[in-house]
């Protein structure tokens, strides 16, 4: 169950720094907010979340994709029962 | 002195529409946010085959056939492109060998979305000069050859397209009657595309995203509209002329809000800014050339009518133009 989160994490991690080619250097955690990121706004919300859908299968709600949603709570969502009626590979 | 007056104009859009359901990449819930932000409902893309000169040819070739110009008689060919053919040598001179215009001298200018308003000023000051008497000034754009079609910052709302105006010397009417162009180099990486120049050459490219446009969207919009505002009031302000005078504000159509932000602004009706946006994106320095003559096509405005075209974009740049049609 750990390995898994430190798997999702890491994809997480790794679409963020291709969303936000300025976060290069910026160290990103389970605890890093999503307001953290540099220019983070709404359009770059829909890029997470076709990031997630794209690696998961997940459509993770717009909502849940906050200023000040951490990383963890993404994750909490991924492996939740209602992800799992939308896709498994988080699973 | 000669003045720069519009004898013609031209546009082309590509056959092929991708309207917002279309986008397949994106998450389904997120589609309605691209009409939602910026008011664009379609966009044209160019074929795989075509490319910016091909779509710059077809502008000009409406823009000379409807007034039945021979491409023969062009002394000039300016050509406004942000999303050129090569690197090198200017999208221009393709456009000059395939109108056959083999008496014209042609270059591009790159301002990216402002271009149009630049290209209207350099055609303008190089007529009253004396300069060419006859100069074809075409804006095209090819921008989905440069996006990422992942990134829902940008791929959405941008489209395909081209405009071209033939500017004639004429003695005895107004023509372009006053411009007004402003940089802030500060903001140079605001908009940009970062690889495969000389800053950052392939050969050193690490992230292959970097080939992609991208912008800072929050900092083009606060960028965009206080420019835009302030362009437009020091045009009319410079030419002593109220707005009321002004028959259509023809604005860059990079998003609805935008164009409606610079009209509260300037506490200008919003009637008077044409808007056609929708239906093709944000043609970066083609759009103001596609709305004026989409505007002079179905009456919106007509000869005698004062018109003021007006642009923002990367660079950061601006501009605006006062035009007797």
């Amino acid at each position: 169950m750990e390995m898994m989160t430190e798997t999702i994490i890491e994809s997480i991690i790794e679409g963020l720094r291709e969303i936000f080619p300025d976060a290069v250097q910026m160290e990103i955690s389970a605890d890093t907010t999503l307001g953290q990121m540099p220019e983070w706004d709404s359009m770059a919300a829909v890029n997470l979340q076709t990031y997630l859908l794209q690696q998961f299968d997940v459509e993770v709600p717009l909502e849940l994709l906050s200023d000040e949603t951490t990383l963890i709570e993404i994750i909490t969502f991924l492996k939740s029962p209602v992800s799992s009626q939308m896709g498994a590979a988080a699973h | 002195m000669p003045n720069a007056v519009i004898h013609s104009t031209g546009s082309f859009l590509p056959d092929h529409t991708i309207h917002n359901e279309d986008l397949n990449q994106y998450p389904a819930t997120s589609k309605l946010l691209i009409s939602q932000k910026t008011g664009v409902f379609c966009r044209h893309h160019a074929d795989q085959d075509q490319c910016t000169s091909d779509l710059a040819f077809q502008a000009a070739k409406r823009c000379l056939g409807r007034v039945e110009f021979p491409a023969e008689k062009l002394d000039a060919i300016i050509l406004s492109t942000s999303s050129p053919d090569r690197i090198q040598p200017a999208t221009a001179t393709r456009l000059q060998y395939l109108l056959g215009a083999v008496k014209a001298y042609a270059f591009d200018i790159n301002s990216v979305c402002s271009g149009s308003t630049y290209g209207i000023a350099v055609a303008h000051a190089m007529i009253r000069s004396g300069l060419c008497a006859n100069l074809l000034f075409v804006a095209a754009e090819a921008y989905s050859k440069i996006l990422n079609p992942n990134d829902f910052s940008t791929f959405p709302f941008f489209g395909d397209g081209a405009g071209a105006i033939l500017f004639t010397a004429e003695e005895n009417q107004e023509g372009v009657m006053n411009s007004v162009l402003g940089t802030d180099g500060g903001g140079n990486d605001t908009i940009c595309v970062p690889g495969g120049g000389t800053m950052l050459p392939y050969d050193r490219i690490s992230d292959a995203k970097s080939i992609y446009f991208r912008m800072k969207g929050r900092d083009v919009f606060s960028f965009a509209t206080s420019k835009g505002a302030e362009a437009i009031q020091n045009l009319l302000t410079q030419a002593d002329i109220t707005a009321e005078k002004v028959r259509c504000f023809i604005c860059h159509q990079a998003n609805v809000h935008i164009i409606l932000t610079i009209a509260e602004l300037l506490n200008i009706s919003e009637e008077k800014f044409y808007i056609n946006l929708f239906r093709y994106g944000n043609t970066a320095s083609a759009s103001v050339l596609i709305a004026l003559d989409e505007a002079l096509n179905n009456g919106t405005i007509a000869n005698g009518d004062l018109v003021v075209t007006a642009a923002f974009g990367g660079g950061l740049s601006w501009g605006a133009n006062l035009i007797r049609i």
